[in-house]
């Protein structure tokens, strides 16, 4: 259980980091 | 994590478009039979709509996503994240505008505030009511007291129950309602007569641990 919360809020870390990376590359691009 | 994923980078799409719009002064246009003063930034005529759209089919996929494989539901800090965020550009811009315009802009200082407390205000109030449940779990030191008490008279009238199972505090609220329950059932007693003055007094006493 404890694994599996952890692995959760891992996935949640990255995907809030990749998002705001992603965003912000696509932002430059569909705006250059 | 793809809705996640794609939610967050929609989000962030918004507030960078925001960002750019406010920018140029606050409004734009683009398109249409009229001769526009301030056309929009390249591109966020459609990035920011399509942005609001995307990032919901996104935040949805990601409350399905979560429940699927229960994971704790997060999916509720889209609403501090997103009215936080285009709060602090209208902070942002409202004391700082950009273009000609010098100093505060009211009207977006207003929608910051307003936007801060619409995106803060429910977790502030969310942590509030955590923390209560909190206490509710730890007893107050009267309750203990109370249970302490009870376990003590319990102890002169009863064999000791089985708590294998049940958790300090648990068995401190038991003891308290028990204490209770003996006290109300002493001032039946008394009220019906069938015990004196005298005895009501001796025996609360020896109930309340005055023994």
């Amino acid at each position: 259980m404890m694994v599996r919360e952890t692995a959760a809020w891992f996935a949640y870390g990255v995907s809030i980091a990749l998002g705001v990376g992603i965003g912000w590359a696509l932002f430059d691009a569909l705006t250059r | 994590v793809i809705g996640t994923t794609g939610a967050v980078a929609c989000l962030t799409l918004l507030f960078l478009g925001m960002r750019s719009v406010m920018a140029v002064g606050g409004s734009c246009a683009s398109g249409g039979p009229y001769t526009i003063s301030q056309p929009c930034p390249k591109g966020v005529g459609w990035v920011v709509p399509v942005s609001i759209w995307a990032g919901l089919f996104f935040l949805a996929v990601s409350v399905a996503g979560a429940a699927r494989v229960r994971a704790p539901a997060i999916a509720w800090l889209a609403w501090p994240a997103l009215f936080c965020s285009l709060g602090w550009n209208f902070l942002e811009f409202g004391l700082d505008p950009a273009g000609p315009e010098t100093g505060p802009v009211w009207g977006w200082l207003v929608c910051g505030v307003l936007f801060w407390v619409m995106g803060a205000g429910p977790v502030v109030l969310g942590l509030a009511q955590l923390r209560n449940r909190g206490s509710e779990r730890d007893p107050s030191p009267l309750v203990v007291r109370a249970a302490t008490l009870g376990s003590r008279v319990r102890a002169t009238t009863t064999p000791p129950p089985f708590r294998a199972a049940t958790t300090p505090s648990a068995a401190a609220h038991r003891d308290a309602d028990d204490l209770v329950d003996g006290l109300e059932r002493l001032a039946d007693l008394h009220r019906t007569g069938a015990i004196d003055d005298d005895e009501y007094r001796r025996a609360k006493a020896q109930l309340l641990g005055g023994r």
